[in-house]
């Protein structure tokens, strides 16, 4: 009987894996948690979150202080790109944050608030203001090299805004 | 089982998997993991000491079942023993280095496909004694880890201008990003750039076992 032994062994993995999946779990599901609420926290320091449907609130004491939703493109140069949109009350961007992404390394990559602080340049924007669009013909710089990169994330941006 | 155990010294197994038959530089296998993670210190730090983590006991745990191997079915159970130490070490990674993993774990699961770890559980663990293959596991690994720290520490400096940026995830020491340079040299930091690094490693390692041929 070859299958015997293998079979003997393969119940010993499984119930190794088990046990310590079942030592692990706990904490693996608070790393993630955390690290999920850390990146919404760097966003708007200070403010009450409160995760809603799809989106999350924001409060300032007691009172409503915006919301964070999230958004994605598939402009980029390379696949998705999805994002993070912090706002106010009345529409004005907080931050934007870049939580998934394949665009090249060291060149599109910039979007990645951890590399560059490009993303930053979306802060206090209003739609209303206009100039949605890559210098010259709108207010925002291009990532050097990226420059189909940063205008999917401008485009993405305002239309997240719209909606 | 036919094969005889054959004696090999301590000394000899740490020379061959450290360098004569070093795994990345001499056999040329786990090049997936090392071409994808040797991009900086802190990533080639934590995927190698994973690697030498399950080497060292897939080794240990093959060589003491080596008397239950039977010829037609060793290879599953084989992969069977590495890919439940690559879940155990990707748990754990998870649970104590979780920013770690965020970086390295897609390249955890991979583990299992380098061919590294197959080898030495074919070629040396299911034919020698115990302590042999927990020596011959650590030293394989070691020399593998000991590749990617070179080429993450070359392609760091080149391609980011930085040196043990990150490493702070993984050991829990304050942060010591060391800046070298502002100049950064993308091709390093691009797929072609590991390519280069470890051609250029090979060719040196040649170079110095030149004399001895």
């Amino acid at each position: 009987m070859t299958i015997v032994k293998p079979a003997l062994l393969s119940l010993l993995c499984a119930v190794l894996l088990m046990l310590s999946h079942q030592q692990t779990a706990s904490r693996i599901a608070d790393n993630q948690r955390w690290y999920a609420e850390q990146l919404l926290r760097d966003m708007v320091p200070g403010a009450a979150i409160e995760a809603g449907e799809g989106s999350w609130q924001l409060y300032r004491g007691d009172s409503p202080a915006g919301r964070i939703t999230e958004a994605s493109t598939r402009q980029g140069y390379n696949g998705e790109i999805r994002f993070l949109l912090a706002t106010d009350e009345s529409g004005t961007v907080l931050a934007v944050r870049v939580t998934q992404h394949r665009e090249t390394p060291g060149i599109g990559d910039g979007i990645d608030h951890e590399v560059s602080d490009w993303i930053s340049q979306f802060e206090q924007r209003r739609l209303a203001q206009g100039g949605w669009a890559l210098k010259p013909a709108g207010d925002f710089d291009a990532l050097s090299g990226a420059t189909i990169t940063s205008r999917a994330m401008v485009q993405a941006v305002q239309e997240a805004l719209s909606k | 089982m036919t094969e005889q155990s054959l004696p090999i010294s301590t000394a000899e197994i740490s020379r061959q998997g450290l360098w004569t038959r070093n795994a990345a530089l001499v056999q040329l296998l786990g090049l997936c993991p090392l071409l994808a993670v040797s991009g900086s210190v802190a990533t080639s730090l934590g995927l190698g000491l994973t690697t030498v983590f399950v080497l060292t006991l897939s080794n240990t745990v093959i060589s003491l079942g080596r008397s239950l191997l039977d010829e037609s079915t060793r290879l599953p159970v084989q992969i069977l023993v590495i890919a439940t130490f690559v879940t155990l070490a990707d748990l754990l990674l998870q649970a104590w280095f979780f920013e770690l993993h965020q970086r390295i774990g897609l390249f955890v699961a991979l583990i299992v496909t380098n061919c590294t770890l197959l080898g030495r559980a074919e070629v040396f663990a299911r034919r020698h004694a115990v302590t042999a293959s927990l020596v011959d596991g650590f030293m394989v690994g070691t020399g593998f880890l000991v590749v990617l720290l070179v080429m993450g520490a070359i392609r760091e400096v080149l391609g980011q201008g930085t040196l043990f940026a990150n490493l702070h995830l993984l050991t829990g020491l304050p942060d010591m990003t060391l800046r070298i340079s502002d100049t950064r040299l993308l091709l390093m930091v691009l797929p072609p750039g590991a390519f280069l690094t470890l051609g250029c490693l090979i060719a040196l390692k040649n170079a110095i076992d030149g004399g001895q041929r």
